[in-house]
């Protein structure tokens, strides 16, 4: 009997252990489900970033200047990599083993192996299945034009961050926001499923440049040839649309590869075209002349006598000429760039007229194309001018510009007295065009800077067989350690074309010229006349100057003109 | 051949290859089940066929024990019991001077390599036969220095398993005795006492016998969150498993605690936790339910014994077998300190499933031999 009893309390006994299991698994998994279910997933479950696509930058035709292309960077946790392994990574990924070493050592979460690998190289290293390897997508920029567009687009970093050039100036827009992704995860952190995605990336935006990559070859081309030729320190050339205020083309040189930056130097990286203000040298007597009949002071006809070529304007300074012009008129001092000319000009007109028109035309202000070391020029402006300030200002010396201000400056003149601010990205915005100068005014300039490129003049050079042109030479005394310097010279040309309906502005600075040759008229014309040429073919602009002489010499000679020219 | 597997009453040796095996079949059956359930289980905890295979290879071993102790009479095994004992004794002292140890305790004895066992393991069994055999010598109820010999004969060869150290191991020996005790009529005044005495020696057993570790487990279950990383780790983990089933579990393979690592030990002791996890509460309940039957069964087989001894140490290695169920349950579940006891039949490893299944064969030479 008692052992009945006894049993019914041992099964009694196991009932009650049973439930006591099955009630502890009911809570744990109904009563504490929601909780614990979370729990697990926070410990397997989590977000990692994604890298966002950079934009790409385009020019105004949408060809690609610079795209961003997946790659892996590999990395270790040394917390789960085991030293031994090292070897064997090293070899995989062609990195340096003592490197790895030295960064395993130092680094106690998370270091790289190896930056930027190829996809697939990556996938094979990762295959090998060594813990503690990890892979991270990222992106790298590549700029197919190279060297031709390294100043414009500048480059980023490693971590994808502009560092110059628009890359750096229009960093923000590029960069996307980068998204999360849920996955799970082991223990050892590696990646086994992907779950969803909570927030995918946002690309950074597209960006349209106003330049026109087949012209910014061109001329990147001929001015590298150029600046090989006369050995110069730097060169540097802006094509510029005057109508819109698009900059076509800015080339300098030397330049560098923005895809292979290890023998880069810091003076490759300069964007001469913006950062660098020098002074123009004679292709600013237009501006004094442009002020002087805007003043109401001259006429075109009006005469200077610039004998015997020089003029002492006391306290040891005497403005020369290159010769003893005799007697000009405005349009002489213009074509024959006569200092002495433009001289008694300036000093009739005095500085502060000088000044004013000068800073209206753009001078002494930044453009705003908002480059990084976007240089302002500088502009003085005194209450109380000396002769001598006058007079080397009315020429050239005493003030700066960029490459670009000077461009700027002629495409007022070729607007007929319409400011339009140049441009470099096409989405920005851009203030209204403005009249600065009566076109009456304007086309008297017109008219001289024509004749400064016919017989006679200093930028015969800068003529084109099909176009007709107008421009003004330069011819600076670079400045030295010690001053300015007697032997070194910057040459410059600035110009348009066609004369009449100009298309194009072009400014063309070429910078301490070893050679021969150092007058802007012998250096920078003929630059100007290539590029000026190829551009305007490029651009499909009618070829003015042709017709002129179809006009003169009948159909044959035209016909037969155009046959040899299009065969060239 | 009929079987009906509801009928756990149902009385074997109707049937002929049964009974020339001398096999109870509804229990036969049963273990089969919790077996390949078993092995099933471990595929997804370890994740390496390799596993399954050696696990098949000891079940293997097992089930011939099993086998060839059905054979034998109850009375053969009643009088083996003592020479056993005294050599299961030899074995634990042996261990203790000459044994081979994995992560901080030696366990095994043999020939490492080739052949090896863990002594405390057969004393699972021996203890309980030793026990019931000096008990059955005696006039049942058992008197009070009866009682007192038993509980001698189980505690000494737990004291030598504890020096390992092994306490789950030895709890259950201590178990395994006291239930034959209980069974074989102990009075009501000797278990209330024997209560009161196991309370009032809880203090110098914690502070004496008690390894920093034991205790350190045992603080760990009342507060997991204090150590999460450490000792707390593993409860936290299984918890989270077995809660984030849910009712039906995430699937087989499907678990994200145990597949990823999280859990620790997945596929020994916290074996239970994988399958909580992939098969949700239905089955959790499905498999305690068939532990619970297999209990029953062997309780049913105790009953229906032809001699006490034999009534005993099927009654003693039933309950045993249970208490192991609940044992590792418990402390996977977080409602007893973590012990290091495995899941029985179902957990990877030692000589813990040949020594069950081994039992298992002794309750079926008990149900095979009841009538002369």
């Amino acid at each position: 009997m008692t052992a009945r009893w006894r049993l019914y309390l041992v099964v009694l006994a196991l009932l009650l252990l049973l439930s006591a299991l099955i009630g502890r698994v009911v809570y744990l998994q109904v009563a504490e489900q929601q909780f614990l279910i979370n729990q697990g997933q926070m410990r397997s479950a989590r977000e990692v970033e994604v890298g966002a696509h950079r934009g790409m930058i385009l020019d105004r035709h949408g060809t690609p200047l610079a795209v961003s292309t997946p790659v892996v960077s590999l990395w270790g946790d040394p917390r789960h990599l085991s030293e031994a392994d090292l070897p064997r990574l090293a070899e995989a990924t062609g990195a340096s083993l003592e490197t790895l070493r030295q960064r395993y050592n130092i680094h106690r979460a998370f270091f790289y192996i190896r930056r930027q690998l190829p996809p697939e190289q990556a996938e094979d290293v990762l295959a090998l299945g060594i813990p503690g390897v990890y892979g991270r997508q990222e992106y790298k920029r590549f700029y197919p034009a190279g060297e031709v567009t390294a100043h414009i687009l500048g480059f980023t970093n490693i971590d994808d961050h502009g560092q110059e050039g628009v890359e750096l100036a229009y960093n923000d827009m590029l960069v996307g926001q980068s998204g999360r992704s849920l996955v799970l995860q082991n223990l050892n952190g590696q990646v086994v499923r992907h779950v969803e995605t909570v927030r995918a990336p946002q690309p950074g935006r597209d960006l349209q440049l106003t330049i026109d990559l087949d012209l910014q070859y061109k001329v990147y081309r001929a001015l590298k040839s150029a600046w090989q030729y006369h050995q110069a320190d730097w060169a540097s050339a802006v094509v510029l649309d005057p109508r819109t205020g698009d900059v076509l083309a800015m080339a300098n040189l030397p330049s560098y590869n923005p895809n292979d930056r290890s023998s880069i130097r810091p003076e490759y990286l300069r964007n001469r075209a913006i950062t660098d203000a020098v002074e123009p040298g004679s292709v600013m007597k237009t501006m004094a002349v442009l002020a002087a009949l805007n003043e109401g002071l001259v006429t075109p006809e009006d005469r200077f006598n610039t004998s015997p070529g020089t003029m002492n304007l006391g306290n040891g300074h005497t403005i020369r000429d290159f010769r003893d012009y005799g007697e000009l008129d405005v349009t002489g001092i213009i074509r024959h760039s006569s200092n002495v000319g433009i001289s008694q000009l300036a000093l009739d007109m005095g500085g502060d007229r000088l000044w004013s028109t000068l800073y209206s035309l753009g001078f002494g202000q930044p453009i705003g194309v908002g480059f990084p070391g976007e240089a302002t020029g500088s502009l003085p402006n005194r209450t109380n001018w000396s002769d001598v300030q006058v007079a080397t200002q009315s020429y050239g010396y005493g003030m700066t510009a960029t490459p670009l201000q000077l461009a700027q400056a002629y495409a007022v003149i070729a607007n007929d007295g319409v400011l339009v601010r140049p441009r470099i990205l096409q989405q920005s915005l851009q203030a209204p065009p403005t009249r600065v100068l009566p076109s009456s005014v304007v086309t008297d300039v017109q008219r001289m800077l024509e004749a400064a490129l016919g017989d006679g003049g200093t930028g015969t050079r800068a003529r084109m067989p099909l176009y007709t042109a107008a421009g003004k030479t330069g011819t600076a005394h670079t400045v030295g350690l010690a001053g300015y310097d007697e032997n070194a010279y910057r040459g410059v040309f600035v110009g348009y074309a066609p004369a009449d309906d100009p298309e194009l502005v072009i400014s063309i600075v070429v910078n301490n010229p070893r050679g021969e040759e150092y007058f802007g008229g012998a250096v920078a014309a003929p630059i100007f006349s290539e590029v000026m040429q190829a551009s305007l073919a490029h651009i499909g602009a009618t070829p003015d100057r042709l017709f002129a002489e179809r006009e003169q010499n009948g159909l044959t000679a035209w016909t037969d003109r155009l046959r040899r020219v299009t065969h060239e | 051949m009929s079987m009906r597997l509801g009928a756990l009453a149902m009385t074997s040796g109707h049937s002929g290859w049964s009974k020339r095996l001398h096999m109870d079949v509804p229990l036969l059956l049963m273990l089969l089940v919790l077996l390949a359930v078993g092995l099933v289980a471990l595929y997804s905890a370890s994740g390496s066929t390799i596993h399954v295979q050696r696990q098949g290879m000891r079940i293997g071993i097992g089930l011939l024990a099993m086998l060839v102790l059905a054979q034998l009479d109850p009375r053969t095994i009643r009088f083996g019991s003592l020479p056993i004992y005294i050599i299961s004794l030899i074995f634990l002292v042996m261990v203790l001077y000459v044994g081979t140890g994995a992560m901080g305790a030696t366990r095994w004895l043999g020939i490492p390599g080739l052949f090896m066992f863990q002594p405390a393991e057969i004393m699972k069994l021996a203890a309980p036969a030793m026990i019931a055999w000096f008990l059955t010598q005696r006039e049942l109820p058992p008197r009070l220095w009866h009682v007192l010999a038993s509980l001698v004969l189980c505690l000494f060869p737990a004291f030598l398993v504890v020096q390992q150290p092994d306490l789950g191991t030895a709890l259950l020996i201590i178990a395994s005795g006291l239930f034959v005790v209980f069974l074989a009529g102990l009075s009501w005044l000797y278990i209330a006492g024997g209560l009161l005495a196991a309370v009032g020696t809880f203090p110098a057993l914690w502070l004496l016998v008690l390894r920093d570790y034991q205790r350190q487990r045992i603080l760990t279950l009342f507060d997991p969150e204090k150590d999460p990383l450490g000792s707390g780790w593993n409860i936290i983990q299984s918890q989270t498993a077995i809660g984030s089933g849910g009712w039906d579990g995430k699937g087989y393979l499907m678990g994200t605690q145990s597949q990823l690592n999280f859990l620790p030990e997945s596929h020994t002791d916290f074996i239970v936790a994988v399958m909580a996890e992939e098969f949700g509460f239905i089955g959790m309940a499905l498999l305690l339910c068939l532990y619970l039957a297999i209990a029953a069964r062997g309780l049913i087989i105790a009953i229906n014994g032809r001699d006490t001894f034999g009534r005993l140490l099927a009654g003693g290695l039933t309950l045993t077998f249970f208490i192991y169920v609940f044992v590792n349950v418990g402390m996977v579940s977080g409602i007893l300190p973590v012990v290091g006891v495995p899941l029985p039949l179902v957990s990877y490893g030692g000589t813990s499933i040949v020594t069950l299944l081994a039992g298992f064969g002794i309750i079926m030479s008990v149900a095979t031999h009841k009538k002369l």
